[in-house]
């Protein structure tokens, strides 16, 4: 008898609580009167930042909050085109060396401080000075920041910068004097002119709670309609399958940077897909020095021509853009020579033949992080590069220690992936090429010559025709690297949601966006 | 008995200091650059070089040993480059939020698997005895990665009772919880399941029965109480383990607990903290070992502390 009542009464307790774990969420939110924030939940896979510094922090995450949080002097459509932003109007000298800003006037941090020419000296000056940032490297030739009057700020280098504005748009400019009375803290929950606030910032998983901010210049100056949305929430899942479970749950709104793989399922559930073509191309690199196996360049062009680009891109990304010169063909330098990268698996046969190549193991070393299906694209170039003889073993390794045999030359091959600042291969050529960053050990004088010279060149009609001709030669020398691919990003969304915009460099513009 | 647990806190604390010795030299001789994995992909030898100063990685090793150890001695356990703050908030932060998934993961399962474990020892070779060693069969086989995404699909895509992943409110917890007490409940139902079987063979139980004393009392105040000595002992190692952070559950499930942290941690070269991790880790296992030492003296009298 007691037994059958205990029964009973773990029963009764066992469907209560079953009872109150059902239901929809919205039931148990408060009173079903109020009206609800309409809140737009973004999942992202970018590094989780540390804090909301830019300069602290790398990936494409910092950037989509620093853009909301933030302003910078000019906004660009992260291909080459820039359109004001707290500067209305800009100049730039005869020798490059010196640029002009005329700032907004009106504009209010959100604290209620004025904006002035002082916060564009007080946020370049930070730059120039901490040495605790970490990504300021771009800014090297940046000398000093006058601010003759409150709407006029006047940037010297002491060198050309031919990415000036491509960095333009990423420094987002900080309050002055919220930095100075906290800086500490001025990371964690900033001050800035933008589109949205910050409410919180969690430093454990990255995640940060941004509200609109009604009093943004840009909704009455920026030609597009003002969000409905009043509260984002972005978040950092690293996991693509958790990414894509939660959009399915209708935990998230939108989620950024899923492989392909989920792309049928999402869309016979009725999601929303978007591709967006990317600035990353994946490559292989080669080691090039006196007594390395790739010092051949018959080696290089035999393993290049053994690789079927097509194949990979189709059947192991579906989807993405086949390489047929080295860059995208977005950026700037890009020419269609209508040959592309030659496939021809006699030809290459007989390359290595003539070689003299000894059958020696080919280390290819890379990291099963860096890119989507890394591993699956490193099997396939075994497989492709044993058709013609070639015996290569792959080295999945992690991060540090890929970055530690790279820069020690302990490699025979890279799979490896990079990828230029709004659509300029300036950084790539200029600096991974011309300063050898990735320890290719590739000795070109001409090559070299290009590069110093595109280093010091700010005319973008002659630097493009001297990045043709650093990629021409790239091409006919097969050095220092092969070019395989840019792969797409896909991103997905509910149907509720529209006018958002993914960069190609992978972030994103999302103070206009409209859920219904 | 309060001197003989100050003597093993005397021996933990040269434990620990062992441990200090085996963390810092372990990631030592890891391969990468700490002062190259903060910086961009672009970076110049002087900003390497520069960076490598702030984290003090110029000075000697017995230098950066004996300055560690000064500071853990003291109670600062480091600063972390990674994720720029004091190492010891950042753990102690982590450390909680693995703590309660853990615990409650642990208690759930502990609620489960004993009257499991007891009523499959007791109804040996029943239904009830095949279901329960069934179930311990299926949890310490099934990988995690496949109950977690099982259990996303169920709970959160398909009912949608649950959040995918995060943290917020205690819908965030059920999930991460369930699935770190499983195969811990899976182990604890068959240990006990066996553990009673013995004890139920023994002599003394034959004579409680004997002398008109009912079931419920033999088994639960006699034979329970011998048998649950083992579950005790596993218990401890396995809370020891858990609160160390399950890698995988709280990469799927976004929880960012000592697991997360552990393994970004590693692999940014952030050597402060893995140091710090380690040590934590360590003091850990030892308080939960002490732990163990200590019920086993309440439980069974005829043991002693030493």
């Amino acid at each position: 008898m007691k037994k059958r009542s205990l029964a009973f009464m773990v029963s009764i307790a066992m469907a209560a609580t079953l009872m109150g774990c059902g239901g929809d969420d919205s039931a148990s939110g408060g009173s079903a009167e109020e009206p609800k924030e309409v809140t737009l939940t973004i999942g992202s896979n970018a590094d989780q930042p540390t804090s909301l510094d830019r300069f602290v922090n790398v990936g494409y995450g910092c950037d989509d909050l620093d853009y909301l949080i933030f302003d910078p002097l000019v906004n660009s459509d992260h291909q080459g085109t820039y359109t004001p932003g707290l500067a209305t109007e800009w100049e730039v000298s005869e020798d490059y060396l010196t640029y002009t800003f005329t700032l907004r006037d009106g504009v209010k941090f959100t604290d209620g401080s004025e904006f002035t020419s002082a916060d564009v000296a007080a946020t370049f000056n930070r730059i120039m000075t901490d040495e605790t940032l970490t990504d300021t490297g771009a800014w090297g030739n940046l000398e000093s920041v006058e601010t003759p009057d409150d709407q006029t700020a006047v940037m010297h280098l002491s060198a050309v910068m031919p990415t000036f504005y491509d960095e333009l748009y990423r420094v987002p400019i900080l309050c002055a004097a919220a930095l100075e009375t906290d800086p500490e803290g001025y990371f964690i929950t900033p001050t800035g002119t933008g589109a949205f606030t910050v409410d919180s910032f969690d430093q454990l998983s990255g995640n940060t709670v941004l509200r609109r901010n009604d009093d943004w210049w840009g909704w009455k100056e920026m030609d597009q309609e003002k969000t409905n949305v009043e509260v984002i929430n972005y978040q950092f899942i690293g996991e693509d399958t958790t990414r894509a479970s939660a959009l399915k749950a209708g935990d998230m709104d939108i989620v950024l940077q899923l492989s392909m793989d989920y792309k049928e399922d999402l869309e016979s559930s009725g999601y929303k897909m978007i591709e967006v073509p990317s600035d990353t191309h994946i490559h292989v690199e080669y080691n090039c020095a006196k007594d390395a196996l790739f010092n051949n360049k018959d080696l290089r062009i035999a393993l290049s021509e053994a690789i079927n680009r097509e194949e990979i891109v189709n059947s192991i990304l579906g989807g993405g853009e086949v390489a047929t010169w080295p860059c995208p063909s977005s950026n700037l330098g890009y020419v269609d020579n209508g040959e592309g990268y030659k496939y021809d698996l006699e030809e290459a046969k007989k390359l290595v033949d003539a070689s003299g190549y000894d059958g020696s193991e080919i280390d290819l070393i890379y990291t099963s992080s860096s890119f989507i299906r890394a591993d699956e694209v490193a099997q396939a170039i075994q497989s492709m590069a044993e058709e013609i003889g070639l015996n290569i073993k792959l080295e999945p390794l992690e991060q540090a220690t890929f970055t530690d045999r790279r820069s020690t030359g302990k490699f025979d091959l890279i799979l490896g992936a990079f990828a230029s600042t709004a659509g300029d291969t300036q950084t790539e050529v200029a600096v991974i090429i011309g300063f050898d960053v990735f320890g290719s050990n590739y000795m070109n004088a001409d090559l070299t010559a290009l590069c110093d010279q595109i280093r010091v060149c700010s005319d973008k009609e002659e630097r493009t025709k001297l990045l043709e001709q650093v990629f021409q030669l790239e091409m006919d020398e097969m050095a220092p690297f092969s070019y395989l691919y840019s792969p797409v990003y896909v991103c997905a969304n509910a149907d509720n949601v529209e006018n958002y915009h993914i960069f190609a460099d992978g972030s994103g513009e999302y103070r206009f966006v409209q859920k219904n | 008995m309060l001197k003989k647990i100050l003597r093993r806190v005397a021996l933990t604390l040269i434990v620990l200091f062992g441990v200090t010795i085996i963390a810092f030299v372990l990631v030592r001789l890891s391969p990468g650059d700490p002062a190259v994995q903060m910086l961009p992909a672009t970076a110049t030898e002087e900003q390497i070089l520069n960076m490598r100063e702030r984290m003090g990685l110029n000075e000697p090793y017995i230098i950066q040993y004996f300055m560690y150890l000064g500071n853990l001695l003291k109670g600062d356990l480091g600063f972390s480059f990674h994720f720029n703050m004091d190492c010891g908030a950042l753990i102690l932060a982590r450390l909680i939020n693995t703590a309660k998934i853990t615990i409650i993961g642990v208690l759930i399962a502990l609620i489960i698997s004993i009257p499991l474990g007891m009523i499959a020892g007791i109804k040996r070779g029943t239904a009830v005895d095949t279901a329960a060693t069934a179930f311990a069969l299926c949890g310490q086989a099934m990988s995690p990665v496949w109950l977690c995404l099982l259990m996303i699909l169920i709970f959160s895509v398909g009912l949608k009772w649950l959040p995918t992943q995060g943290v917020g409110t205690w819908k965030h917890m059920v999930m991460p919880s369930l699935c770190v007490g499983f195969s811990f409940c899976s182990l604890v139902t068959r240990m006990l399941r066996s553990s009673m079987i013995d004890v139920l063979q023994e002599e003394y139980i034959t004579a409680t029965r004997a002398r008109g004393i009912s079931k419920f009392v033999v088994y639960v105040k006699y034979a329970f109480k011998n048998a649950i000595l083992p579950i005790v002992t596993i218990s401890g190692a396995q809370l020891g383990l858990l609160l160390a952070g399950s890698m995988v559950i709280e990469q799927i499930f976004n929880w960012p607990g000592l697991g997360q942290l552990t393994v970004t941690a590693i692999s940014s070269r952030d050597f402060q903290l893995v140091q710090s991790i380690l040590v934590v880790v360590a003091i850990i296992m030892v308080l939960c070992n002490l732990l163990v030492d200590i019920l086993y003296t309440f439980i069974d009298k005829r043991v002693s502390f030493n």
